[in-house]
C-alpha cells in the first residue's frame, strides 16, 4: 500500500503541522509526523528559512483486518487470539480460540461467513481489492485433505462403474478443491452443474476413456 | 451477549451511510427478532449480490445466539417508507 501524506511549511513547527492537519483532514493522534525541517529565524522574528513537516495517516488499529475480525468475534462472545500473516496481496487471519467449533460451524459455515463479511469491509472503500482468509483451528487446510480424499475415492468409483458421480452442493471454494484433485487424472474429467448454492461438480469418464 | 450491537457494527461498517443505521432488537423466550434499517442506497451494499451479504450476517448472528440456545431472524427494512405508493 502507499502511504498517503501531505507536507506543509510554517513559520514555526507547530504552525506547519497545524496546515497539515488541516490539510489531511486528521487529528493529531491519527498521524504520524515528521519535521523535515526546524526553520531558522534571524533575531529579529524574521524568517529566513521555514520549518516543513511530513503528516502521513496511521492505519487505524480498528480497521485492519485483524482489528475488524477482533470486534466480530467479541461482538459474538467468542474469546480469541489472532494471528496476522500477509502474502501476495492475501491477508490470513488465523484465530486461536477455545470455541473453534461455534467459530467454524457445520461444514464452515460460519467461518465462510465471517469470511465474507471482512471482505466486503474490508474492500468497501479501497480501490486495491485485498482477499482475506479466515481459518481457525486449520480447519482450511483439514478440509481440504478430507476434499482431496473424497474426489480420489468418487474418481475411482467412476472408473470402475463407468457412471458419473455427482458429489453433494458446496460452495465455490469446495469446489475448486474437488476440480483441482482431478485435474491431472487421465480417465475422468471434472465440471460443475446446477445453480447456486445448488452447485455441484460433476465427476465423469474422460470421452476418449469412455469411448 | 449482544445481538443488536454485533449487527450494528456490521451494518455500519458496510454501508455509505452509517449515520442511517437503525437497528431494533425484540427479545423473545427463543427467538430474537432483529431489525434492521438503513438508507435506500446502502440496501445493495447490505444484502449483497444474491443476498449473501444478508445470509451472512443471518448466519453470523444465528451462531452468537446458539451460544445461548436462542435463534435470531433478521429482518431487513427499508430506512424511508413514505414513499410506498407509486
Amino acid at each position: 500500500m502507499t502511504e498517503q501524506f501531505v507536507e506543509e511549511e510554517g513559520r514555526t513547527t507547530e504552525e506547519a503541522l497545524e496546515r497539515a492537519l488541516n490539510k489531511i483532514g486528521a487529528e493529531r493522534e491519527h498521524v504520524r509526523i515528521t519535521v523535515l525541517d526546524e526553520g531558522k529565524k534571524t533575531l529579529f522574528g524574521l524568517i529566513s528559512k521555514p520549518a516543513r513537516v511530513r503528516v502521513s495517516l496511521k492505519e487505524d488499529p480498528a480497521s485492519t483486518p485483524e482489528g475488524i475480525l477482533k470486534v466480530l468475534l467479541d461482538e459474538m462472545g467468542i474469546k480469541s487470539d489472532i494471528h496476522t500473516r500477509a502474502t501476495d496481496g492475501n491477508i490470513y487471519l488465523t484465530v486461536n480460540t477455545p470455541s473453534a467449533g461455534l467459530l467454524i460451524g457445520r461444514r464452515g459455515r460460519t467461518l465462510n461467513a465471517i469470511q465474507h463479511i471482512i471482505n466486503c469491509i474490508v474492500n468497501r472503500s479501497s480501490l486495491v481489492k485485498r482477499r482475506v482468509i479466515v481459518d481457525a483451528e486449520q480447519y482450511r487446510e483439514r478440509r481440504e485433505e478430507i476434499l482431496t480424499n473424497l474426489a480420489h475415492k468418487l474418481a475411482t468409483k467412476v472408473k470402475s462403474t463407468g457412471q458419473e458421480v455427482v458429489v453433494e452442493p458446496m460452495n465455490p471454494q469446495d469446489r475448486r478443491i474437488i476440480h483441482l484433485a482431478l485435474q491431472d487424472d487421465k480417465d475422468v474429467t471434472t465440471f460443475s452443474r446446477g445453480e447456486g448454492s445448488f452447485r455441484s461438480v460433476v465427476i465423469t469418464l474422460k470421452e476418449s476413456a469412455a469411448g | 451477549m449482544a445481538l443488536k450491537t454485533l449487527i450494528e457494527y456490521i451494518a455500519k461498517s458496510l454501508v455509505d451511510h452509517p449515520d442511517q443505521v437503525d437497528v431494533n432488537e425484540i427479545e423473545g423466550e427463543k427467538t430474537t427478532i432483529l431489525e434492521l434499517k438503513v438508507a435506500e442506497d446502502d440496501l445493495g451494499k447490505i444484502i449483497g449480490r444474491h443476498g449473501r451479504t444478508a445470509k451472512a450476517m443471518r448466519t453470523v448472528i444465528n451462531a452468537a445466539a446458539t451460544k445461548e440456545s436462542k435463534r435470531a431472524v433478521l429482518e431487513i427494512l427499508e430506512g424511508d417508507d413514505r414513499n410506498n405508493s407509486n
